[in-house]
């Protein structure tokens, strides 16, 4: 599979908080959801992708050129969406229009304004008088009005309401099937990454969990339920543990279910469980 | 170095500059130049280009949205920065052309005139660019003044304060002088524009 994003080994000192050993791959064709709690460094590590920061140690490379000494080549072929809006609030949509047209050779105005009306976002409105949810949809209309074969996503669907998030969803979807282009994309919403994503990258106090595939991912953990008297007994096993008034419930893998009493519950573990126990285990340490 | 990218940055501060206020500003120099205070008419230019900075702190991210690095921003932005230049030239230019035919005393300033105003430009700008782009514009605004102020008192000390807003008559005799003056601020500006490149490069957005 050839990868059109490379993470290899990044870190990030900040104080009071280190980014570190943070390694993923996002193969050609695919799109990755980039999870963690908040403060956890998914924006840290999107802000390296576009190299808005600058990194301790690592490296990183999209489409095999290093986006340290390539970045304006490799710009002209990815798109981001931060998670503030980085256009001037006195601009318009028809002032973005007639800047990035000149900006980007396969700027498609048409498309631009298409995305627009479809959406609902004035074109003669300076940005200041947006919500944030309509300044998310002036940024997508942005990047996928021009030819990109990488979008870089910064939680592009909070602000957003249902109804836009299903949409954003499927245009992602669309945005790959060709198999030609991927899309990262970090979000605290886990039912979306349910929906779209092909791989999930968790990361958690600076920290990577896991980045692997989300079937993968479903398949090897599973949530078991039992009384608290069994606790002690299986704790080890376990990654993250809620109690409640009728016993605990906690995050375990597949490959444990065999050690653990007959009397405990198993079933399979959303990504939404997956993430918060692996929270909850870093809560608990 | 990346002409396209440095295009590219220059266009998106000229894009930045797309406001009513703009216009203000033109017709404020066209309105110093009327009144025989082209000098402080240049000087007043940097007041303009730290609105570039203003406009950052504001949220515009042009390396986020526009195929351009930090570099060619610095470069694009130093690019636009002349230009200005050349505009507040234009105008004082044009206003010592027409001035003449509404006010017969008026008397146009030389070409002794513009060196100098040129070389308290490019010393203004080569101070203040690396300043806002270390400090920020938030920052350095509140002592902009006070640069403005010590460059004003030292032409003053150079050229004679009687002699500050009239210039033309008094400066032909050191042409050296001049010429001197315009190429060490220039060779300042030019290594404020490295200095903003090494300061620009190392910041996290």
């Amino acid at each position: 599979m050839e990868n059109l994003l490379e993470v290899k080994g990044i870190a990030k000192r900040y104080d009071g908080f280190h980014l570190k050993d943070i390694s993923f791959d996002l193969p050609k064709g695919y799109i990755m959801g980039l999870v963690g709690p908040n403060g956890a460094g998914k924006t840290t590590i999107i802000k390296a992708i576009v190299n808005a920061i600058l990194l301790d140690e690592g490296a990183i490379t999209a489409f095999g050129l290093s986006t340290q000494s390539d970045e304006i080549k490799i710009k002209e072929s990815m798109g981001y969406i931060a998670d503030a809006c980085y256009f001037l609030e006195s601009w318009t949509a028809k002032d973005i229009n007639l800047m990035m047209r000149r900006l980007y050779p396969s700027w498609d105005s048409s498309a631009f304004f298409a995305f627009l009306n479809r959406y609902g976002v004035p074109e003669g409105k300076p940005i200041k008088t947006f919500s944030s949810g309509t300044k998310t949809k002036l940024m997508l209309a942005s990047v996928f009005s021009r030819e990109t074969k990488l979008l870089i996503l910064d939680e592009p669907t909070s602000g957003l309401d249902p109804v836009m998030r299903d949409e954003f969803l499927t245009l992602i979807k669309e945005y790959i099937r060709a198999g030609e282009r991927s899309v990262l994309y970090s979000t605290h919403i886990t039912t979306d990454l349910e929906k779209t994503a092909d791989f999930i990258t968790f990361v958690s106090g600076g920290r990577m969990v896991f980045s692997e595939e989300t079937d993968v991912i479903k398949e090897r953990y599973v949530i078991i339920r039992d009384s608290l008297e069994a606790l002690d007994s299986v704790q080890d096993r376990c990654i993250g543990v809620r109690k409640n008034a009728y016993g605990f419930e906690a995050l375990t893998t597949r490959a444990h279910l065999s050690d653990l009493p007959s009397t405990a519950i198993s079933q399979p573990a959303s990504i939404d469980e997956i993430v918060v126990f692996h929270s909850l285990k870093g809560a608990q340490r | 170095m990346n002409m396209k990218s440095i295009y590219n940055s220059f266009l998106i501060d000229a894009m930045s500059m797309k406001a009513r206020s703009t216009l203000l500003w033109l017709l404020v120099i066209a309105g110093m130049s009327a009144v025989n205070m082209k000098l402080i008419s240049f000087l007043f230019l940097s007041r303009v280009i730290a609105i570039l900075f203003m406009n950052d702190e504001r949220g515009l991210r042009a390396i986020c949205f526009a195929p351009i690095d930090r570099k060619s921003a610095v470069y694009g932005r130093y690019v636009f920065s002349f230009a200005a230049f050349v505009i507040c030239l234009g105008i004082n230019r044009a206003v010592d052309l027409l001035a003449p035919y509404f006010h017969e005393a008026y008397v146009p300033e030389d070409g002794y005139f513009y060196t100098l105003a040129a070389a308290a430009f490019f010393a203004l700008s080569a101070i203040e660019m690396p300043l806002l782009y270390w400090k920020g514009y938030a920052k350095v605004r509140v002592i902009e003044y006070i640069v403005f102020a010590a460059l004003m008192l030292l032409i003053a000390r150079v050229v004679g304060e009687e002699n500050l807003y009239h210039l033309s008559a008094n400066l032909g005799a050191d042409s050296w002088r001049m010429l001197l003056m315009l190429f060490v601020s220039v060779v300042l500006w030019l290594c404020s524009m490295f200095a903003c490149v090494k300061i620009y490069g190392r910041k996290d957005f």
